[in-house]
């Protein structure tokens, strides 16, 4: 179930950026169908991700064949994160396998990608809330990098302290809401007391 | 096996004995009464969690481009929005339940969110499917075979339409083997469930027979055994949250 919350997140997660990223995401309708196997070694995780219009969309379990694999350490995973230039052959320690067609558009679309994941994770959510959550993806990548504990226990208290910092959307609007209507309160009231 | 009790005559409401014919009825009563207020209600009891199961069973479907999925007792349609994306233009998800109500809703619901085009909305009873044998890849039956009056004959009729290698996904309310666990559950479903639908939904009575109907519903391994004897084969189960509930699996050979 940890698994599956954890995917459920990161999906969000990674389909709210895409949103924001209109070009990755007119980019990635070429992949439509697609499924790529994320598999990492140390510690053991893998994940599916299956691209079509709508965006991504994250399973733990997948019984179909897969276009394309990629499988590593974290390390290397996160170094391919950090590392827009490099073709993907020259991370050493990374295998990358699969239909060479479907691993170039992949490899394209990654060195293009204009996300500032972090700028816009502070934009949606406020600076203290968007620095807080990309802080815990940075401490996941580098605990888990020199570890051999399991991802589920990190991603339980990750997303304990995460989803703890980070309002929903709903939770955001209401509070802006109630600032707009109290700041229109205010204003009413200065008006009052300069005519009285 | 069914879920009737000594005497052939007899079913389970809840913790009620009654006639068959008239269980269906009063099952209708309840889902009649909760429609409008069915999905609130389950993120609320269910804290959210409920997406998650569902969520398992997605993946444990294997359903992709063109296929042709059912979803029976669906209700307000949470299982066909996501398979509507996986089958594509190419492919047909059915949204059938017996009750209108939940039906009506379920279709308002999609169709607001633009899910249109590869759904089909029927009336139908789990027992007597309406469908051609050999039609479907995939057959869901989400939080519904509880209140089928005769499982047992359900089973079999899913069994029917499903194509040879297609695949039944039961997901329902099962039974923990903690203890303590098992004391928090009984305590949060006799007490707060029914308190929370009164303040939620106005009608405490429909959400007392939701506990009582997961109490009265077979264990793992009897579903599994009952899956069996329908025809299915390779089957399986997956516990989750605590085996509070469980995901069953069978292939029609
Ligand atoms: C608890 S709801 C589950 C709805 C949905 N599958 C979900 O998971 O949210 C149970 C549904 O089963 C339906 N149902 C009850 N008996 C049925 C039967 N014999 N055949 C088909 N549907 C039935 C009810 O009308 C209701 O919509």
């Amino acid at each position: 179930m940890m698994k599956t919350a954890f995917l459920a997140f990161l999906e969000t997660r990674i389909n709210q950026l895409l949103k924001l990223d209109p070009v990755t995401a007119e980019a990635l309708k070429f992949l439509d169908g697609s499924v790529i196997h994320f598999v990492c070694l140390q510690p053991d995780f893998d994940c599916y991700v299956f691209l079509d219009s709508l965006g991504v969309r994250c399973a733990g379990w997948h019984e179909g064949s897969v276009d394309a694999t990629l499988q590593g350490p974290l390390s290397r995973f996160i170094a391919l994160a950090a590392d827009r230039t490099s073709s993907w052959g020259a991370i050493k320690g990374l295998d990358v396998s699969g239909d060479q067609a479907v691993l170039a558009s992949l490899e394209s679309v990654h060195q293009k990608m204009e996300l500032d994941w972090e700028g816009l994770i502070c934009e949606q959510v406020g600076p203290v809330a968007g620095h807080s959550l990309a802080e815990g993806l940075r401490l996941i990548g580098s605990t888990l990098s020199g570890s051999g504990q399991t991802l589920s226990s990190h991603a339980a208290i990750y997303l304990e302290d995460a989803l703890k910092v980070v309002p929903c959307e709903p939770e955001v609007n209401a509070f802006n809401r109630e600032v707009d209507s109290l700041s229109k309160a205010v204003d009413r009231l200065s008006q009052r007391l300069s005519k009285s | 096996m069914t879920d009737k009790v000594r005497d052939q005559d007899k079913t389970h409401f809840g913790y009620k004995d009654v006639k068959p014919d008239e269980k269906e009825k009063m099952v209708a009563g309840v889902f009649h009464s909760v429609a409008d207020s069915y999905d609130v209600m389950n993120d609320l009891m269910s804290m959210g969690v409920h997406r998650l199961w569902k969520r398992f069973t997605i993946e444990l479907s294997a359903v992709r481009k063109g296929h042709q999925v059912l979803d029976i007792a669906g209700g307000t349609g949470d299982l066909t929005k996501q398979f509507s994306r996986l089958v594509g233009d190419t492919g047909r998800v059915v949204l059938a339940d017996i009750n209108e109500s939940m039906l009506r809703v379920g279709r308002d619901r999609l169709i607001d969110q633009g899910i249109v085009g590869n759904v089909e909305y029927v009336q139908a009873n789990a027992e007597c499917l309406p469908f051609p044998e050999n039609t479907f890849d995939c057959i869901t039956i989400a939080f519904g075979l509880r209140n089928v009056t005769d499982k047992a004959e359900a089973l079999r009729s899913m069994c029917r339409v499903l194509k040879p290698g297609g695949r039944l996904l039961v997901l329902e309310f099962s039974k923990t083997n903690n203890p303590l666990l098992t004391k928090v559950y009984d305590t949060y479903s006799f007490s707060l469930l029914p308190a929370m639908g009164k303040l939620v939904a106005g009608d405490s009575e429909s959400y007392r027979y939701l506990a009582e109907s997961i109490r009265k519903h077979p264990d793992q391994k009897t579903l599994e055994a009952m899956m069996k004897e329908a025809g299915f084969v390779n089957t399986t189960y997956h516990n989750m949250t605590g085996g509070i509930v469980a995901l069953h699996k069978g292939i029609k050979p």
